[in-house]
């Protein structure tokens, strides 16, 4: 039985669909194990090393060596590898354009059946999946059987799935379906960020398509995905091939600029590569007054009133739309502040011009969270002067901001302008105004804590809630014991700890009740505000 | 590109060891904030261990030829980077992730690598006493930091360059080879890479460097992959030495009764996410 078995088998040596049908013969036969599994998986092993570097008649040399093998093993697995890496040798001779015609033709077919033969076996095969639908994707007739199998392929969720989705859109980029090509390169992008494949086809389409705010808007996606470089360049490039319509794509480069990852002082930004490439636009119509006034950014602020390129669309009495020119040029000045400021004291001077210029440049409503930023750096140096000069200069700007934040409604906005100006207060030790109530930190704390609160209150279910931070909280506290409200001073820190405990949050309870704090509480607190107060912090302190 | 062999009894084992594990960094992190480290108590130690391991595993996404061990190692490494929790100023302290490195316990600079800010003025919620949400934090900033390819570059240019990968390389005279003991299959590399051996040739005491490139698969038992280069270029000193001449004259020392300490770094590293399993036009190399 054996030996019939094996003479018919071996009547088909090469041909791969058929050694099915031999190894189902012998799989149903459990015979004694004859065949030498370690050299057929060397074999085979080695075939998939040359078939990693292209090499299929090296490929093929090793399989039609094992053939005898193959077709005494009873490992299953071994003998789907062997059915694979044949039609995958096939199908590398069937791609080779140094390979005879006919030949290749011949060749294409039986990398077919064998993985047609293969996919019986083993359904779930990726791998099987993406190449057969490769070659029946080389006849345009059979194009939509393989979007089938690359559909199944993809529904598979292994962690080749970004290159399915981009052997897919390669497909249908072939067939002239670039609307859901696009969206697939799109999509193997997010999976597989840095597929080149992918990232091509998608630039490509987006070329064809002609439009440079899409494309902007794929600068902007790069840059999500953490590749901060590769946006800048891809916007460059854009830039450089163009001579119209570039102003989205100068936008999106910027806002790659001002992102987290692109990190450095301003100063080390105009020596680099990409500074080198922007200064060759200086001289463009279109581009050139903004090229120029980024670069000015980056080697010293100056005056606000010389960026007017990039102010063109900003109104004073309008609130600041994201990805506008001058929305994004302040988000730049901003976050060059925070690189100058990351590198500690030595750049605080650095990080001071840029704070104020982000304040400047919003004009009559100053930007708190600049504003925030410079105060701080003037608190922790202990300028107290000048912090108190420049919370005049700037009081009534915040206070215009806030005032378009209450009549826009914008409640998270409403909440940052009572914070910084609370903060400020705070900074100077101005903690009370008694000729105009809104001039003093505890009054500007107060009304943040109660827009946090009204706006977590009527916020959507599973929406970002405003928190209220611990640190506010004993600003709050500080400034009600520095103005003798001692009750005051102590409640708002006690009822907080008790919110806190309530959502379970010890930590949060135990920071706003530290216990320096409560072993200086002064004489005059009354003895059931203690026992609250020790009470809260004894929860805080027990077991989880 | 590729060459598979029965056993290393073909290859000619160069230069002695003399690292205890050239391949390996040791990943640290400190909590230096005076603010966490007398709100979170004990907590600190926990906060650290976590971090340094999550640490580690996130750099073996972009790095995988490097070994990160986020937990002692039983050697001592050949490299160790260390992330430090630091606080400066004053009412409201900016709290920084710092990095720091050293190769063989000799401290090096890495200034491009900016420090990730953690929390600054707009970020007044700080867990000072929540040592899980601390670490979430930390989490979070790591992630996106290592993400970013401006940050890759930087950790590539100034760390990954400077850690030794191997101390000794096997030669294939015949076919003029260096295979690097590299693991093929997880170091990922693209055939783009270029990997750098140096040492210093005794008599006359002279530097050696030798460009390794293209790198690719060299197969020495089926299960294990090591890699494979071909010399590229080699300079002694000063000089560059021609390339019929480089076998001879640079590579040759290394087969000496008396070879000298080796060591080999990577120059240029890319990765190739499916290196050996996918072919440049899409095609599954595996079932």
């Amino acid at each position: 039985m054996n030996a019939a078995r094996g003479s018919t088998c071996a009547n088909r040596v090469g041909v791969v669909a058929s050694l099915l049908a031999c190894a189902a013969t012998a799989f149903a036969t459990a015979s004694p194990a004859l065949a030498d599994d370690k050299e057929l998986a060397q074999a085979i092993n080695g075939a998939r090393a040359d078939l990693g570097t292209g090499d299929w008649r090296d490929a093929r040399k090793e399989l039609d060596g094992a053939v005898s093998d193959v077709k005494q093993t009873k490992d299953q697995k071994l003998f789907g590898d062997y059915l694979f890496y044949s039609a995958l040798a096939y199908q590398q001779w069937s791609e080779d354009p140094k390979a005879d015609e006919g030949a290749r033709k011949g060749a294409r077919d039986r990398a077919i059946r064998g993985y047609e033969d293969f996919l019986k076996t083993r359904p779930d095969s990726g791998g099987a999946l993406n190449n057969l639908a490769q070659l029946y994707a080389q006849d345009p007739q059979q194009r939509p059987k393989a979007i089938a199998l690359l559909d199944r392929a993809t529904q598979l969720k292994d962690e080749r799935v970004g290159v399915y989705a981009a052997n897919r859109a390669r497909i249908q980029a072939q067939s002239g379906q670039d609307e859901e090509a696009l969206s697939w390169a799109l999509g193997s992008l997010r999976t597989n960020r840095d597929d080149p494949t992918a990232q091509a086809l998608a630039l490509d389409l987006l070329r064809k398509q002609g439009n440079t705010s899409a494309i902007a808007d794929y600068v902007r996606e790069l840059g999500s995905h953490g590749l901060v470089q590769r946006a800048i360049d891809v916007g460059l490039t854009e830039i450089e091939a163009r001579s119209s319509g570039r102003e989205p794509l100068l936008v999106a480069v910027v806002e790659a600029l001002a992102s987290r990852g692109y990190g450095g002082a301003p100063q080390r930004f105009v020596k680099s590569e990409v500074a080198t490439r922007l200064r060759k636009q200086e001289g463009s119509a279109d581009l050139g007054p903004g090229v120029h006034e980024l670069l000015r950014l980056h080697e010293k602020p100056g005056a606000v009133s010389d960026y007017k390129w990039w102010r063109k669309d900003f109104y004073a009495h309008e609130e600041l739309q994201q990805g506008s020119r001058s929305a994004t040029f302040l988000d730049l000045a901003r976050a060059l502040g925070d690189r100058c400021r990351a590198a500690g004291e030595s750049g605080y001077s650095c990080a001071e011009a840029y704070y104020r210029f982000a304040i400047d440049f919003t004009g009559t409503s100053a930007d708190p969270s600049a504003f925030l930023a410079l105060a701080e750096i003037l608190a922790n140096s202990g300028r107290g002067a000048e912090l108190a000069e420049v919370s005049r200069k700037y009081e009534s700007a915040l206070f215009r901001g806030k005032q378009a934040a209450y009549d826009r409604a914008n409640k998270p906005k409403i909440y940052q302008f009572h914070l910084a100006l609370g903060m400020m207060y705070s900074y100077i030790g101005k903690w009370e105004d008694k000729d105009f109530a809104p001039g003093g930190a505890i009054w500007q704390l107060n009304r943040a804590k109660r827009t946090a609160e009204d706006y977590n209150d009527s916020a959507p279910e599973g929406a970002p809630r405003i928190e209220f931070p611990p640190q506010a909280v004993t600003v709050l506290s500080d400034g009600y014991l520095k103005t003798g409200a001692v009750d005051n001073s102590v409640q708002i820190r006690v009822e907080e700890a008790e919110k806190y405990l309530k959502k379970g949050d010890k930590a949060r309870a135990q920071e706003v009740l530290d216990p320096k704090w409560r072993s200086s509480l002064p004489a005059t607190v009354k003895q059931p505000m203690r026992q609250r107060v020790e009470a809260a912090a004894t929860a805080a302190e027990g077991p989880t | 590109m590729k060459v598979r062999i029965a056993a290393c009894s073909a290859l000619l084992l160069a230069a002695p060891a003399v690292l205890a594990a050239p391949g390996q960094v040791q990943v640290t992190f400190k909590v230096q904030s005076e603010k966490f480290v007398n709100g979170l108590a004990g907590g600190v130690t926990d906060v650290e261990k976590q971090v340094a391991e999550h640490l580690a595993t996130q750099l073996r996404a972009p790095f995988p030829l490097i070994e990160w061990l986020g937990t002692a190692a039983a050697d001592a490494p050949a490299a160790v980077f260390s992330g430090t929790l630091v606080q400066q100023g004053a009412p409201v302290p900016m709290i920084q992730i710092v990095w720091n490195a050293s190769v063989d316990g000799t401290a090096f600079t890495m200034p491009q690598l900016d420090p990730i800010t953690l929390y600054d003025s707009r970020t007044l919620v700080r867990p000072y006493r929540n040592a899980g949400e601390l670490t979430d934090d930390i989490d979070d900033a790591l992630a996106a930091w290592i993400r970013t390819d401006t940050v890759e570059k930087s950790l590539h240019d100034q760390f990954v360059t400077q850690v030794p990968l191997a101390n000794r390389v096997d030669l294939d005279a015949a076919r003029q080879a260096i295979v690097i003991p590299l693991p093929w299959e997880r170091a990922k590399v693209r055939d783009d890479s270029v990997f750098i051996l140096e040492f210093v040739r005794p008599a006359p005491a002279e530097k050696v460097v030798l460009r390794l490139t293209p790198p690719s698969q060299r197969l020495i038992d089926p299960a294990l992959g090591a890699t494979e280069c071909a010399a590229a270029a080699c300079t002694e000193g000063v000089a560059s030495v021609a390339n019929d001449a480089i076998w001879s004259r640079c590579v040759q020392a290394l087969l000496d009764a008396n070879a000298p300490p080796l060591l080999v770094t990577v120059r240029e590293y890319k990765q190739d996410p499916h290196a050996g399993a996918i072919r440049p036009n899409g095609t599954s190399v595996s079932p």
